[in-house]
Protein backbone atom coordinates (compact mmCIF):
# COMPACT_ATOMS: atom_id res chain seq x y z
CA UNK A 1 0.00 0.00 0.00
CA UNK A 2 2.59 2.57 0.67
CA UNK A 3 4.51 2.04 -2.55
CA UNK A 4 0.92 3.46 -4.11
CA UNK A 5 2.19 6.90 -6.31
CA UNK A 6 -0.87 8.91 -4.62
CA UNK A 7 0.11 7.74 -1.01
CA UNK A 8 3.23 8.47 -1.44
CA UNK A 9 2.40 12.03 -2.38
CA UNK A 10 0.65 12.10 0.69
CA UNK A 11 3.38 11.72 2.83
CA UNK A 12 5.78 13.99 0.49
CA UNK A 13 2.97 16.75 1.62
CA UNK A 14 3.51 15.73 5.19
CA UNK A 15 7.29 16.04 4.76
CA UNK A 16 6.81 19.78 3.64
CA UNK A 17 3.99 20.22 6.47
CA UNK A 18 6.48 18.26 9.12
CA UNK A 19 9.51 20.23 8.09
CA UNK A 20 7.82 23.78 8.45
CA UNK A 21 6.85 22.66 11.88
CA UNK A 22 10.04 21.40 12.77
CA UNK A 23 11.76 24.41 11.39
CA UNK A 24 9.68 26.43 13.70
CA UNK A 25 9.78 24.54 16.61
CA UNK A 26 12.95 25.59 18.69
CA UNK A 27 12.15 29.25 17.47
CA UNK A 28 9.09 28.93 19.21
CA UNK A 29 11.19 27.02 22.42
CA UNK A 30 14.27 30.18 22.13
CA UNK A 31 10.84 32.46 22.46
CA UNK A 32 9.06 30.79 24.91
CA UNK A 33 12.79 30.83 27.17
CA UNK A 34 13.87 33.90 26.16
CA UNK A 35 11.32 36.53 25.34
CA UNK A 36 11.39 39.87 27.14
CA UNK A 37 9.90 42.31 25.59
CA UNK A 38 11.50 45.36 27.57
CA UNK A 39 15.36 44.40 26.79
CA UNK A 40 16.50 45.68 23.78
CA UNK A 41 19.58 43.73 23.85
CA UNK A 42 20.45 41.67 20.29
CA UNK A 43 19.25 38.04 21.79
CA UNK A 44 15.71 40.23 21.85
CA UNK A 45 15.93 41.90 18.39
CA UNK A 46 17.18 38.33 16.71
CA UNK A 47 13.86 36.82 18.91
CA UNK A 48 11.66 39.73 17.87
CA UNK A 49 12.79 38.28 14.08
CA UNK A 50 11.70 34.78 14.16
CA UNK A 51 8.44 35.62 15.83
CA UNK A 52 7.87 37.13 12.21
CA UNK A 53 9.65 34.10 10.69
CA UNK A 54 7.83 31.62 12.69
CA UNK A 55 4.29 33.31 11.90
CA UNK A 56 5.28 32.92 8.03
CA UNK A 57 6.45 29.26 8.13
CA UNK A 58 3.25 28.71 10.05
CA UNK A 59 0.94 30.37 7.14
CA UNK A 60 2.94 27.97 4.59
CA UNK A 61 2.33 25.06 7.10
CA UNK A 62 -1.50 25.99 7.18
CA UNK A 63 -1.33 26.25 3.11
CA UNK A 64 0.16 22.40 3.00
CA UNK A 65 -2.06 21.58 5.65
CA UNK A 66 -5.20 22.04 3.76
CA UNK A 67 -3.52 20.46 0.79
CA UNK A 68 -2.98 17.69 3.04
CA UNK A 69 -6.57 17.51 4.02
CA UNK A 70 -8.24 17.94 0.20
CA UNK A 71 -5.81 15.44 -1.11
CA UNK A 72 -6.46 13.05 1.90
CA UNK A 73 -9.76 13.25 0.99
CA UNK A 74 -9.52 12.70 -2.91
CA UNK A 75 -7.07 9.74 -2.24
CA UNK A 76 -9.75 7.96 0.37
CA UNK A 77 -13.13 9.33 -2.12
CA UNK A 78 -11.60 8.68 -5.66
CA UNK A 79 -8.05 6.54 -5.33
CA UNK A 80 -8.58 3.77 -2.51
CA UNK A 81 -12.25 2.50 -3.77
CA UNK A 82 -10.12 1.56 -6.89
CA UNK A 83 -8.03 -0.71 -4.75
CA UNK A 84 -10.53 -1.70 -1.94
CA UNK A 85 -12.94 -4.26 -2.88
CA UNK A 86 -16.24 -3.61 -2.17
CA UNK A 87 -15.77 0.69 -1.56
CA UNK A 88 -16.88 3.01 -4.05
CA UNK A 89 -16.42 6.08 -2.21
CA UNK A 90 -14.40 6.97 1.35
CA UNK A 91 -17.26 6.16 3.22
CA UNK A 92 -16.12 2.36 2.85
CA UNK A 93 -12.57 3.27 2.46
CA UNK A 94 -12.49 5.39 5.65
CA UNK A 95 -14.43 2.53 7.33
CA UNK A 96 -11.72 -0.59 6.52
CA UNK A 97 -10.15 -0.01 9.69
CA UNK A 98 -10.88 2.10 12.84
CA UNK A 99 -8.37 4.41 11.79
CA UNK A 100 -9.60 5.77 8.80
CA UNK A 101 -12.13 8.18 10.05
CA UNK A 102 -10.18 9.88 12.99
CA UNK A 103 -7.42 10.58 10.50
CA UNK A 104 -10.01 12.55 8.66
CA UNK A 105 -11.18 14.54 11.93
CA UNK A 106 -7.43 14.53 13.39
CA UNK A 107 -6.54 16.73 9.75
CA UNK A 108 -9.55 19.02 9.89
CA UNK A 109 -8.53 19.97 13.38
CA UNK A 110 -5.26 20.87 12.70
CA UNK A 111 -6.35 23.30 10.01
CA UNK A 112 -8.50 24.71 12.69
CA UNK A 113 -4.97 24.81 14.92
CA UNK A 114 -3.36 26.24 12.41
CA UNK A 115 -6.07 28.84 11.74
CA UNK A 116 -6.35 29.62 15.51
CA UNK A 117 -1.92 30.40 15.59
CA UNK A 118 -2.03 32.65 12.90
CA UNK A 119 -4.91 34.61 14.17
CA UNK A 120 -3.53 35.06 17.37
CA UNK A 121 -0.34 35.94 16.01
CA UNK A 122 -2.45 38.23 13.71
CA UNK A 123 -3.63 40.01 16.86
CA UNK A 124 -0.08 40.05 18.32
CA UNK A 125 1.95 41.42 15.35
CA UNK A 126 -1.19 44.62 15.38
CA UNK A 127 -0.15 45.89 18.66
CA UNK A 128 2.92 47.70 18.75
CA UNK A 129 3.89 45.66 22.58
CA UNK A 130 3.70 41.85 21.11
CA UNK A 131 1.22 41.73 24.12
CA UNK A 132 0.23 37.34 23.12
CA UNK A 133 4.37 36.34 22.68
CA UNK A 134 5.21 34.35 23.87
CA UNK A 135 1.93 32.42 25.26
CA UNK A 136 0.92 32.23 21.67
CA UNK A 137 4.12 29.72 21.00
CA UNK A 138 1.84 26.77 23.65
CA UNK A 139 -0.53 26.24 20.30
CA UNK A 140 2.88 25.80 18.19
CA UNK A 141 3.43 22.42 20.83
CA UNK A 142 0.04 21.47 19.93
CA UNK A 143 -0.05 22.06 16.31
CA UNK A 144 3.26 19.66 16.47
CA UNK A 145 1.53 16.96 18.85
CA UNK A 146 -1.64 17.19 16.31
CA UNK A 147 0.62 16.86 13.71
CA UNK A 148 2.24 13.93 15.09
CA UNK A 149 -1.25 12.37 15.98
CA UNK A 150 -2.35 12.43 12.57
CA UNK A 151 0.87 11.08 11.09
CA UNK A 152 0.68 8.19 13.37
CA UNK A 153 -2.79 7.28 12.77
CA UNK A 154 -2.14 7.83 9.15
CA UNK A 155 0.36 5.17 8.91
CA UNK A 156 -1.61 3.06 11.12
CA UNK A 157 -4.47 3.20 8.52
CA UNK A 158 -2.59 2.47 5.31
CA UNK A 159 -1.10 -0.08 7.20
CA UNK A 160 -4.34 -1.90 8.36
CA UNK A 161 -5.93 -1.02 4.69
CA UNK A 162 -6.06 -4.96 3.62
CA UNK A 163 -7.24 -4.68 0.05
CA UNK A 164 -8.94 -8.51 -0.39
CA UNK A 165 -11.31 -7.80 2.19
CA UNK A 166 -14.36 -6.89 1.19
CA UNK A 167 -15.32 -3.21 2.41
CA UNK A 168 -18.63 -2.53 3.54
CA UNK A 169 -19.69 1.16 1.64
CA UNK A 170 -23.09 2.36 1.37
CA UNK A 171 -24.43 -0.60 3.38
CA UNK A 172 -22.40 1.33 6.88
CA UNK A 173 -24.87 4.22 5.88
CA UNK A 174 -27.66 1.82 7.05
CA UNK A 175 -26.01 -0.52 9.56
CA UNK A 176 -27.58 0.26 13.07
CA UNK A 177 -23.97 -0.34 14.47
CA UNK A 178 -22.07 1.12 11.79
CA UNK A 179 -19.18 3.64 12.59
CA UNK A 180 -19.26 6.44 10.09
CA UNK A 181 -20.40 9.81 10.72
CA UNK A 182 -23.49 9.57 12.38
CA UNK A 183 -25.03 5.89 12.70
CA UNK A 184 -28.33 5.19 10.76
CA UNK A 185 -29.80 4.04 14.29
CA UNK A 186 -29.39 8.19 15.44
CA UNK A 187 -30.59 8.63 12.17
CA UNK A 188 -33.74 7.21 12.11
CA UNK A 189 -34.09 8.59 15.62
CA UNK A 190 -33.39 12.04 15.28
CA UNK A 191 -33.69 13.10 12.27
CA UNK A 192 -37.14 15.30 12.86
CA UNK A 193 -35.70 16.59 15.89
CA UNK A 194 -32.18 17.34 14.01
CA UNK A 195 -34.02 19.09 10.86
CA UNK A 196 -35.94 21.55 13.86
CA UNK A 197 -32.78 22.35 15.40
CA UNK A 198 -31.07 22.63 11.88
CA UNK A 199 -33.82 25.32 11.20
CA UNK A 200 -34.17 26.92 14.41
CA UNK A 201 -30.57 27.53 14.79
CA UNK A 202 -29.91 28.42 11.68
CA UNK A 203 -32.57 30.91 12.08
CA UNK A 204 -31.58 32.21 15.67
CA UNK A 205 -27.06 31.80 15.19
CA UNK A 206 -27.86 34.73 12.53
CA UNK A 207 -29.99 37.29 14.86
CA UNK A 208 -26.92 36.08 17.57
CA UNK A 209 -24.60 37.09 15.43
CA UNK A 210 -25.93 40.83 14.94
CA UNK A 211 -26.42 40.91 18.60
CA UNK A 212 -23.50 39.57 19.54
CA UNK A 213 -22.15 41.30 22.72
CA UNK A 214 -20.24 39.71 26.12
CA UNK A 215 -20.17 36.46 26.86
CA UNK A 216 -22.83 35.93 23.91
CA UNK A 217 -20.36 34.03 21.89
CA UNK A 218 -19.95 31.25 24.37
CA UNK A 219 -23.49 30.20 23.97
CA UNK A 220 -22.80 31.10 20.12
CA UNK A 221 -20.03 28.33 20.64
CA UNK A 222 -22.41 25.76 22.31
CA UNK A 223 -25.06 26.50 19.66
CA UNK A 224 -22.93 26.07 17.30
CA UNK A 225 -21.45 22.67 18.40
CA UNK A 226 -25.47 21.78 18.42
CA UNK A 227 -25.64 23.19 15.15
CA UNK A 228 -22.74 20.68 13.64
CA UNK A 229 -24.17 17.88 14.80
CA UNK A 230 -27.79 18.72 13.82
CA UNK A 231 -26.55 19.96 10.31
CA UNK A 232 -24.62 16.76 10.05
CA UNK A 233 -27.80 14.52 10.41
CA UNK A 234 -29.70 16.77 8.39
CA UNK A 235 -27.62 16.98 5.77
CA UNK A 236 -27.02 13.22 5.41
CA UNK A 237 -30.68 11.74 6.04
CA UNK A 238 -32.44 14.83 4.14
CA UNK A 239 -30.45 16.72 1.73
CA UNK A 240 -27.98 14.77 0.21
CA UNK A 241 -31.26 12.63 -1.31
CA UNK A 242 -32.06 15.84 -3.21
CA UNK A 243 -28.38 16.51 -4.80
CA UNK A 244 -28.16 13.12 -5.89
CA UNK A 245 -31.43 12.32 -7.20
CA UNK A 246 -32.05 9.32 -5.39
CA UNK A 247 -34.43 8.74 -1.99
CA UNK A 248 -31.58 5.65 -0.64
CA UNK A 249 -28.40 7.05 -1.19
CA UNK A 250 -27.14 8.47 1.87
CA UNK A 251 -23.74 9.58 1.58
CA UNK A 252 -21.41 12.37 2.75
CA UNK A 253 -18.57 11.87 0.63
CA UNK A 254 -20.63 11.42 -2.88
CA UNK A 255 -21.18 15.26 -3.03
CA UNK A 256 -17.20 15.96 -3.80
CA UNK A 257 -17.47 14.16 -7.23
CA UNK A 258 -17.26 15.99 -10.35
CA UNK A 259 -20.94 13.96 -11.13
CA UNK A 260 -22.28 16.37 -8.23
CA UNK A 261 -20.47 19.65 -9.49
CA UNK A 262 -18.58 19.15 -6.49
CA UNK A 263 -21.61 20.10 -4.44
CA UNK A 264 -19.64 18.75 -1.45
CA UNK A 265 -16.54 21.71 -1.31
CA UNK A 266 -19.44 24.65 -1.55
CA UNK A 267 -21.58 22.78 1.35
CA UNK A 268 -18.68 22.24 3.82
CA UNK A 269 -16.57 24.96 2.44
CA UNK A 270 -19.08 27.35 3.47
CA UNK A 271 -19.68 25.68 7.00
CA UNK A 272 -15.76 25.46 7.70
CA UNK A 273 -15.69 29.66 6.81
CA UNK A 274 -18.88 29.61 9.63
CA UNK A 275 -16.66 28.26 12.29
CA UNK A 276 -14.02 29.65 11.84
CA UNK A 277 -15.64 33.37 12.22
CA UNK A 278 -16.92 31.89 15.16
CA UNK A 279 -14.02 30.86 16.58
CA UNK A 280 -12.21 34.00 15.59
CA UNK A 281 -14.70 35.88 17.52
CA UNK A 282 -14.17 33.39 20.68
CA UNK A 283 -10.42 33.65 20.26
CA UNK A 284 -10.85 37.39 19.81
CA UNK A 285 -12.84 37.64 23.02
CA UNK A 286 -10.61 35.16 25.22
CA UNK A 287 -7.28 36.71 24.70
CA UNK A 288 -8.22 40.45 25.14
CA UNK A 289 -6.35 42.58 23.76
CA UNK A 290 -7.16 46.15 24.90
CA UNK A 291 -5.40 48.55 22.95
CA UNK A 292 -6.49 46.99 19.63
CA UNK A 293 -7.60 49.87 17.57
CA UNK A 294 -9.02 47.61 14.78
CA UNK A 295 -10.90 45.54 17.21
CA UNK A 296 -14.57 46.90 16.06
CA UNK A 297 -13.60 46.64 12.53
CA UNK A 298 -12.27 43.06 12.78
CA UNK A 299 -15.19 42.11 14.93
CA UNK A 300 -17.52 43.35 12.12
CA UNK A 301 -15.57 41.23 9.68
CA UNK A 302 -15.28 38.14 11.36
CA UNK A 303 -19.27 39.01 11.66
CA UNK A 304 -19.95 39.30 8.84
CA UNK A 305 -17.53 35.97 7.20
CA UNK A 306 -19.41 33.80 9.85
CA UNK A 307 -22.91 34.91 9.01
CA UNK A 308 -22.76 34.89 5.21
CA UNK A 309 -21.13 31.25 5.88
CA UNK A 310 -23.93 29.90 7.30
CA UNK A 311 -26.09 32.06 5.57
CA UNK A 312 -24.60 30.34 2.17
CA UNK A 313 -24.46 26.44 3.49
CA UNK A 314 -28.12 27.06 4.24
CA UNK A 315 -29.09 28.32 1.23
CA UNK A 316 -27.33 26.02 -1.32
CA UNK A 317 -28.88 23.07 0.80
CA UNK A 318 -32.12 24.27 0.89
CA UNK A 319 -31.97 25.48 -3.13
CA UNK A 320 -31.21 21.38 -4.05
CA UNK A 321 -34.37 20.76 -1.67
CA UNK A 322 -36.34 23.38 -3.32
CA UNK A 323 -35.18 22.03 -7.14
CA UNK A 324 -36.94 18.75 -6.36
CA UNK A 325 -40.09 19.75 -4.31
CA UNK A 326 -40.83 22.51 -6.83
CA UNK B 1 7.20 77.32 25.70
CA UNK B 2 7.67 75.51 22.58
CA UNK B 3 5.92 72.38 21.40
CA UNK B 4 7.86 69.23 21.84
CA UNK B 5 8.16 67.37 18.57
CA UNK B 6 11.16 64.62 20.01
CA UNK B 7 11.72 63.58 24.21
CA UNK B 8 14.60 61.20 25.67
CA UNK B 9 13.97 60.44 29.20
CA UNK B 10 17.03 58.78 31.47
CA UNK B 11 17.91 56.49 27.68
CA UNK B 12 20.92 54.51 28.49
CA UNK B 13 22.00 51.97 26.01
CA UNK B 14 24.37 48.93 26.67
CA UNK B 15 25.45 46.68 24.32
CA UNK B 16 26.62 43.21 24.84
CA UNK B 17 24.45 43.57 28.26
CA UNK B 18 25.56 41.29 31.11
CA UNK B 19 28.44 39.59 28.84
CA UNK B 20 32.93 40.86 29.21
CA UNK B 21 32.87 42.28 26.38
CA UNK B 22 29.46 44.66 27.49
CA UNK B 23 29.36 48.13 25.91
CA UNK B 24 27.76 51.11 27.87
CA UNK B 25 27.13 53.65 24.89
CA UNK B 26 24.72 55.70 26.31
CA UNK B 27 23.75 57.22 29.78
CA UNK B 28 21.51 58.80 31.54
CA UNK B 29 20.38 61.10 28.70
CA UNK B 30 17.23 63.55 28.72
CA UNK B 31 16.59 66.17 26.06
CA UNK B 32 14.08 67.33 24.44
CA UNK B 33 14.14 69.28 20.87
CA UNK B 34 11.32 71.76 19.47
CA UNK B 35 9.29 71.40 16.83
CA UNK B 36 10.67 72.90 13.98
CA UNK B 37 14.46 73.68 15.74
CA UNK B 38 17.63 72.78 14.29
CA UNK B 39 19.26 70.83 16.68
CA UNK B 40 22.86 70.09 16.83
CA UNK B 41 24.28 66.71 18.45
CA UNK B 42 27.92 67.15 19.37
CA UNK B 43 30.96 65.15 20.30
CA UNK B 44 33.77 64.03 19.82
CA UNK B 45 34.09 60.14 17.44
CA UNK B 46 33.16 57.39 19.34
CA UNK B 47 31.10 59.65 21.37
CA UNK B 48 27.61 57.90 21.24
CA UNK B 49 26.34 60.81 18.81
CA UNK B 50 25.29 58.10 16.47
CA UNK B 51 24.13 55.97 19.20
CA UNK B 52 21.47 58.67 20.22
CA UNK B 53 20.76 59.42 16.57
CA UNK B 54 19.88 55.71 16.09
CA UNK B 55 17.57 55.85 18.99
CA UNK B 56 15.89 59.08 18.47
CA UNK B 57 15.32 57.76 14.99
CA UNK B 58 13.89 54.88 16.04
CA UNK B 59 16.43 52.32 14.38
CA UNK B 60 17.06 50.83 18.05
CA UNK B 61 15.37 50.60 21.31
CA UNK B 62 16.78 51.97 24.30
CA UNK B 63 17.98 49.42 27.22
CA UNK B 64 16.18 51.70 29.47
CA UNK B 65 14.82 54.76 29.52
CA UNK B 66 11.82 56.14 27.19
CA UNK B 67 11.87 58.26 23.86
CA UNK B 68 8.39 59.79 23.32
CA UNK B 69 8.37 60.85 19.39
CA UNK B 70 5.70 62.94 18.15
CA UNK B 71 3.75 62.05 21.38
CA UNK B 72 4.11 58.72 20.86
CA UNK B 73 6.44 56.23 23.32
CA UNK B 74 7.96 54.57 20.56
CA UNK B 75 11.11 53.08 23.55
CA UNK B 76 9.54 49.66 23.03
CA UNK B 77 7.90 48.98 19.65
CA UNK B 78 7.73 45.69 17.75
CA UNK B 79 9.84 46.38 14.88
CA UNK B 80 7.37 46.54 12.42
CA UNK B 81 5.65 49.27 13.99
CA UNK B 82 9.11 51.29 14.41
CA UNK B 83 9.09 50.90 10.50
CA UNK B 84 6.36 52.11 9.75
CA UNK B 85 6.50 55.35 12.16
CA UNK B 86 10.09 55.62 10.30
CA UNK B 87 8.11 55.38 7.23
CA UNK B 88 5.46 58.10 7.99
CA UNK B 89 7.10 60.54 10.17
CA UNK B 90 11.30 60.57 9.71
CA UNK B 91 13.66 61.19 6.99
CA UNK B 92 17.39 59.64 8.03
CA UNK B 93 20.35 60.86 6.18
CA UNK B 94 23.12 58.46 6.98
CA UNK B 95 26.77 59.57 7.09
CA UNK B 96 27.74 57.02 4.11
CA UNK B 97 24.90 57.95 2.31
CA UNK B 98 23.56 54.57 2.18
CA UNK B 99 23.21 54.75 -1.67
CA UNK B 100 21.59 51.51 -3.69
CA UNK B 101 24.73 52.25 -6.09
CA UNK B 102 23.71 50.18 -9.17
CA UNK B 103 20.65 52.25 -9.37
CA UNK B 104 19.84 55.32 -11.14
CA UNK B 105 19.40 58.71 -8.63
CA UNK B 106 15.54 58.71 -9.96
CA UNK B 107 15.38 55.07 -8.56
CA UNK B 108 17.10 55.69 -5.50
CA UNK B 109 15.43 58.41 -4.16
CA UNK B 110 11.81 56.64 -5.46
CA UNK B 111 12.75 53.83 -3.14
CA UNK B 112 10.95 55.00 -0.27
CA UNK B 113 7.95 55.25 -2.28
CA UNK B 114 8.22 51.40 -3.33
CA UNK B 115 5.56 50.57 -0.66
CA UNK B 116 3.06 53.17 -0.97
CA UNK B 117 -0.39 52.89 -3.46
CA UNK B 118 0.93 55.43 -5.64
CA UNK B 119 0.65 55.30 -9.61
CA UNK B 120 3.88 55.76 -11.97
CA UNK B 121 3.05 59.75 -12.87
CA UNK B 122 2.65 60.58 -9.24
CA UNK B 123 6.07 59.09 -8.30
CA UNK B 124 7.89 60.71 -11.03
CA UNK B 125 5.92 63.98 -9.93
CA UNK B 126 7.73 63.49 -6.33
CA UNK B 127 11.23 62.83 -7.34
CA UNK B 128 11.00 66.23 -9.95
CA UNK B 129 9.70 68.30 -7.14
CA UNK B 130 12.30 67.20 -4.61
CA UNK B 131 15.44 66.71 -6.53
CA UNK B 132 14.58 69.89 -8.51
CA UNK B 133 14.40 71.21 -4.51
CA UNK B 134 18.08 69.79 -3.27
CA UNK B 135 18.97 70.66 -7.03
CA UNK B 136 20.10 67.10 -8.44
CA UNK B 137 17.49 67.21 -11.13
CA UNK B 138 20.38 67.47 -13.74
CA UNK B 139 21.54 63.98 -12.74
CA UNK B 140 18.09 61.84 -12.28
CA UNK B 141 19.33 59.20 -15.16
CA UNK B 142 23.29 59.11 -14.23
CA UNK B 143 23.91 55.93 -11.59
CA UNK B 144 24.64 56.86 -7.96
CA UNK B 145 28.00 55.22 -8.46
CA UNK B 146 29.10 57.50 -10.95
CA UNK B 147 28.18 60.73 -8.68
CA UNK B 148 30.47 62.94 -6.51
CA UNK B 149 30.19 62.97 -2.98
CA UNK B 150 28.31 66.26 -2.81
CA UNK B 151 25.74 64.84 -5.62
CA UNK B 152 25.50 61.52 -3.21
CA UNK B 153 25.13 63.75 0.06
CA UNK B 154 22.34 65.70 -2.16
CA UNK B 155 20.12 62.38 -3.55
CA UNK B 156 20.88 61.18 0.05
CA UNK B 157 18.36 64.65 1.71
CA UNK B 158 16.49 63.80 -1.76
CA UNK B 159 15.59 60.37 -0.53
CA UNK B 160 15.24 61.37 3.15
CA UNK B 161 12.69 64.05 2.08
CA UNK B 162 10.33 62.39 -0.41
CA UNK B 163 7.75 61.50 1.96
CA UNK B 164 7.42 65.03 3.44
CA UNK B 165 8.72 63.56 6.97
CA UNK B 166 8.00 66.12 9.89
CA UNK B 167 11.66 65.35 11.15
CA UNK B 168 14.96 65.01 9.29
CA UNK B 169 17.72 63.44 10.75
CA UNK B 170 21.38 63.22 9.95
CA UNK B 171 24.78 61.88 10.75
CA UNK B 172 27.46 63.41 9.48
CA UNK B 173 25.98 65.41 6.72
CA UNK B 174 29.48 67.09 5.66
CA UNK B 175 32.17 64.86 7.05
CA UNK B 176 32.95 63.98 3.15
CA UNK B 177 32.00 67.49 1.61
CA UNK B 178 34.73 70.16 1.46
CA UNK B 179 33.63 73.39 2.82
CA UNK B 180 31.65 75.15 -0.21
CA UNK B 181 29.63 71.85 -0.76
CA UNK B 182 28.78 72.14 3.09
CA UNK B 183 28.05 75.55 2.77
CA UNK B 184 25.55 74.64 0.17
CA UNK B 185 24.03 71.68 2.25
CA UNK B 186 23.12 73.88 5.36
CA UNK B 187 21.81 75.86 2.68
CA UNK B 188 19.22 72.98 1.91
CA UNK B 189 18.93 72.73 5.31
CA UNK B 190 17.85 76.31 6.14
CA UNK B 191 15.34 76.41 3.46
CA UNK B 192 13.61 72.73 4.97
CA UNK B 193 13.57 74.45 8.53
CA UNK B 194 11.90 77.56 7.04
CA UNK B 195 9.51 75.02 5.34
CA UNK B 196 8.74 73.69 8.77
CA UNK B 197 10.82 70.53 9.35
CA UNK B 198 12.89 70.18 12.66
CA UNK B 199 15.89 69.13 12.14
CA UNK B 200 18.67 66.95 14.33
CA UNK B 201 22.23 66.82 13.11
CA UNK B 202 24.55 64.76 14.44
CA UNK B 203 28.27 66.00 13.82
CA UNK B 204 31.82 66.91 14.89
CA UNK B 205 32.35 69.06 12.06
CA UNK B 206 33.59 72.53 13.39
CA UNK B 207 31.46 74.21 10.45
CA UNK B 208 28.28 74.24 12.06
CA UNK B 209 29.73 76.00 14.91
CA UNK B 210 27.64 78.70 15.79
CA UNK B 211 25.60 78.49 12.57
CA UNK B 212 22.47 80.06 12.30
CA UNK B 213 20.53 77.15 11.21
CA UNK B 214 21.37 76.12 15.01
CA UNK B 215 18.50 76.74 17.54
CA UNK B 216 20.07 74.11 20.30
CA UNK B 217 23.38 72.36 20.73
CA UNK B 218 24.14 68.95 23.11
CA UNK B 219 27.50 67.80 23.33
CA UNK B 220 27.72 64.37 24.14
CA UNK B 221 31.23 62.71 25.61
CA UNK B 222 31.90 59.02 26.63
CA UNK B 223 28.16 58.51 26.18
CA UNK B 224 26.89 61.59 28.45
CA UNK B 225 25.39 64.76 27.98
CA UNK B 226 27.87 67.09 28.88
CA UNK B 227 27.67 70.88 29.56
CA UNK B 228 28.26 72.48 25.58
CA UNK B 229 31.52 74.26 26.78
CA UNK B 230 33.24 70.51 27.02
CA UNK B 231 33.05 69.73 23.68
Amino acid sequence: MFADLWIISLFILYGACGFLLLWALPAGIKIIRNWDFTSSTEGQLLLERKNYFVSALLQYALFFQIILLLFFLQLANVHLPGLIKGAMCAAGTLGVNAYGYTALYVKIAAVFIYLSFLFINYLDQSETNAPLTPQKYYLLFVAVLVFGFDLYVTVLYFAGIKPDIIAACCSVNFDINSAGIISAQTATQYLKPAMAIFYGLGLLIPFLMIRLRGRIIYLLVFLSAIFVYADMIALKYHFVKFIYGMPSHNCLFDIFWSEYYFAGYLIFGTLAAYLAGVLFLTLLKMVQVKHLAKKPFLERKLKWIATVGLIGHLLILNLYWLYWII
Amino acid sequence: MPEQIIKAVNVSKIFNKGRRNETVALQDISLEIARNSAVLLRGPSGSGKTTLLTLLSALTKPTSGTIICLEQDISHWQEKFLTGFRRRHLGIIFQNFNLIKTLSVFDNIAVPLIPLPLSAAEIREKVHEISALVQIDHRLQYKAATLSGGEQQRVAIARALIQDPEILIADEPTAHLDSRLSSEILTIFSDLKQRGKTILIATHDPVLNGHPLIDAVFCIKDGRLEPDHVC
